[in-house]
């Protein structure tokens, strides 16, 4: 494609050419990023000075990002990946060896995957979390 | 006219007398039987209580006062406060297996990234 079909069309739809959803206001990365707000907050109050950030990447993956300055006004960066296979939800962190995570630390990450789902359904996407109906929708089940 | 024999039950496994239509329509006696018989079969007879039965003695220990301070103490902390969703969910989430969990969170983010691409 040319470079003025390109930024043609980037300029009609609001979105870099090549995205997901090429019609929609908001990317699929801005949709992570308004996502990954909400699941900053999913495990209580944030310690002051840190920026936690807890999101989908997609179907397999999850992320959880978190960066703060200690005393030392030393900034630390900690990057967690969790990966959803068929047999178990294996953890990948920055310099450890991979784990399959079990008892309550899976429990937590499955509760807060489920109350990661429920927010930002209704939040975000303004659908029901049960039905994925529209809120709008008369219909739309209660949850 | 039918001379079938009436009965509102199974003659073979009882001792009761059927009926013709002609019996019934001109004979008085075999009306009243039959008639009789049908409201047995309808109202059965009430079972017979033995009336001379001694009325059993009062037991005072069976009608020990409600200690209201136990009974309330006795009651689950959680029955007592509004339970969030969130606390439901964890109770849920206690009793499922591994495999349960991993199933249960796959299915949500399947959900997520569905939603996210109708959005």
């Amino acid at each position: 494609m040319s470079d003025i079909l390109k930024k043609t069309l980037s300029l009609l739809t609001g979105s870099p050419v090549g995205s997901k959803r090429p019609l929609k206001k908001l990317s699929e990365r801005e949709l992570i990023e308004l996502e990954a707000e909400i699941g900053g907050t999913l495990f209580g109050q944030i310690p002051s000075g840190h920026h936690r950030e807890f999101f989908c990447l997609d179907e397999h993956t999850w992320v959880w990002h978190e960066e703060w300055i200690d005393a030392d006004n030393q900034r630390h960066v900690s990057s967690t990946r969790y990966e959803i296979h068929d047999n178990g939800i294996l953890k990948a962190q920055d310099g450890k060896v991979y784990k399959f995570i079990e008892g309550d630390e899976l429990r937590n990450l499955t509760l807060a995957i489920r109350l990661y789902y429920e927010a930002v359904a209704r939040g975000i996407y303004k659908r029901d979390p049960l039905s994925g109906k529209l809120l709008t929708d008369p219909t739309t089940a209660t949850m | 006219m039918s001379e079938k024999p009436m009965s509102l039950i199974d003659d073979k496994k009882s001792n009761q007398v059927t009926y013709s239509a002609d019996q019934i329509i001109n004979n008085h006696e075999a009306q009243r039987a039959f008639f009789e018989q049908a409201e047995r079969q309808i109202a059965p007879e009430p079972p017979k209580f033995d009336l001379y039965e001694e009325p059993k003695a009062f037991d005072s220990d069976m009608m020990t006062e409600i200690d209201t301070a136990t009974y309330v103490a006795e009651v689950p902390a959680y029955a007592k406060e509004p339970v969030s969703h969130r606390e439901i969910l964890e109770r849920a989430y206690r009793s499922m297996d591994t495999l349960e969990l991993v199933a249960d969170a796959r299915m949500c983010t399947k959900a997520i990234v569905v939603t996210r691409h109708l959005y």
